[in-house]
């Protein structure tokens, strides 16, 4: 079982630093998804990182160990032309080297009714939520304890699948360390471990059980650690009641909100 | 695994169709040796065909490789250096079996129709599939547009074809590609073990 440190990496306009260690869940988020891509990319070891990720104390970048542990998936790309299991088993060990479990495959594929979120004429095309159930249950057939998924739940509208996914996603038996480019903070409530946030301003890490965020309806010089500023400016939650008592009295209104509450503030 | 599965992995190997490509190469180079000179008509363009062939798909594979399925690759626990590996390997043997088809229609050249024949041509071929491998390589590792591949696809196709049919090809030309082969591996290497794909 593997940890992996991540060392003064930058992200947005500052530097962040964390331990994943195996059993955690942990969660990105930003409205500009180019920057969880970027990180992603890092982290997962597909880019250079500049000396900042580690996976058992060796840089992760093209690390044949760490690779041979982790899968990096983005679940929006267009998922495999085909919900045959045999021939997919076939792909995917002849071409990736990948352990594929057909029979966990078809059952999901049952279990998602897949098959109702797709055309076929002389290829398959699906929906957008069965594109994203495919590479699911794609990624939930293979055998790596450790996983890099981008846009976990993206085109989901069914509740039960959301569910299935985000119960995979977060079974701490099975896989060693997750990390998720969220889509959809809301859904992934109570879940996670650590939640990265990279704001339009700072990037935090926070552990989402016990740190929370404020919410501002105004903008002032007094806010520190903002995460995004506008009409509603959110800060972490870390002022002091003179600090509060401070804003009262300038009839600034704001809100004690949780990390996942952050897309409502928009 | 099914044996039908079996049969279908077994021809889906690279190795295999290298293989069986290897076999109906040379079936038809000693075709065409022997019936074309029986008839008075220039051998030579067979030849000219099959490593035209290798060449171009060679470049055609080796965009396709650098430009997206390496993205797919990593992503899928395979490192850039084990992909490089495996792809100058695929380049080596191929290579290896287009220098084998050199030999076998010297051979047969000398055997069936006993001229003299021009090694600087036939040495330029291999060089050119090389060559023109590692800039297909080098063209998807600089992300560019599959439509212009495409277009310099056609010109280099031209551009060879009248190079092979109207100019004497000198010992030069052979050094100049080799040094060009050289380059282009070290700045593909360079590029795949630095660049963001």
């Amino acid at each position: 079982m593997g940890t992996l440190e991540i060392k003064n990496l930058k992200l947005g306009a500052d530097m962040i630093s964390l331990s994943i260690k195996p059993g955690m869940i942990v969660g990105v988020y930003s409205r500009n998804k180019p920057a969880v891509l970027l990180f992603l990319e890092q982290v997962s070891g597909i880019n250079e990182n500049g000396g900042t990720c580690f996976w058992d104390d060796q840089n992760l970048f093209d690390d044949p160990a760490y690779f041979r542990s982790r899968i990096f998936l983005d679940f929006s790309k267009p998922c495999p032309s085909t919900l045959r299991a045999g021939y997919l088993k076939e792909r995917l060990e002849s071409n990736y080297g990948l352990n594929f479990d057909s029979e966990k495959f078809a059952k999901l594929v049952r279990d998602l009714n897949i098959r109702q979120e797709l055309l076929i004429d002389y290829r398959y095309h699906f929906s957008e939520m069965g594109n994203t159930l495919t590479n699911f249950a794609m990624m939930a057939s293979l055998d790596k304890p450790n996983l890099i998924i981008n846009n976990p739940t993206t085109g989901v509208t069914k509740n039960t699948s959301a569910e299935i996914i985000i119960n995979e996603l977060c079974d701490r038996q099975k896989y060693q360390t997750v990390i998720l480019g969220l889509d959809n903070l809301k859904v992934f409530q109570n879940r996670l471990d650590l939640l990265i946030l990279i704001g339009e301003e700072h990037s935090f890490v926070l552990d989402p059980k016990t740190e929370g965020l404020m919410a501002f309806r105004s903008n002032s010089e007094r806010f520190k650690n903002r995460i995004c500023s506008g009409t509603i400016t959110v800060t972490l939650d870390g002022y002091s009641k003179e600090e509060l008592k401070y804003f009262e009295k300038q009839q600034i209104e704001f809100q004690k909100i949780s990390a996942f509450d952050l897309e409502v503030f928009r | 695994m099914s044996s039908m599965q079996k049969i279908n992995a077994f021809f889906k190997n690279y190795y295999v169709q290298l293989t069986l490509f290897f076999l109906l190469a040379l079936f038809l180079i000693l075709v065409s040796i022997v019936f074309l000179e029986d008839i008075g008509a220039n051998s030579d363009i067979l030849i000219y065909n099959i490593f035209g062939t290798l060449a171009f798909s060679g470049l055609l594979y080796s965009f396709h490789l650098s430009k997206t399925k390496i993205r797919q690759l990593t992503q899928a626990g395979k490192t850039r250096a084990d992909i490089y590996k495996d792809y100058m390997l695929r380049l080596i043997a191929s290579l290896g079996v287009s220098v084998l088809l050199v030999a076998y229609y010297i051979v047969l050249f000398k055997i069936y129709v006993n001229e003299q024949f021009d090694y600087d041509k036939i040495l330029f071929l291999p060089m050119m599939t090389l060559f023109l491998s590692l800039l297909g390589f080098l063209l998807g590792m600089l992300k560019m547009k599959t439509v212009w591949l495409y277009v310099l696809f056609g010109i280099l196709l031209g551009g060879l074809a009248l190079i092979v049919i109207n100019f004497q090809i000198g010992y030069y030309l052979d050094l100049a590609l080799l040094l060009g082969v050289l380059i282009l591996s070290g700045v593909c290497y360079r590029l795949i073990v630095r660049k963001n794909i």
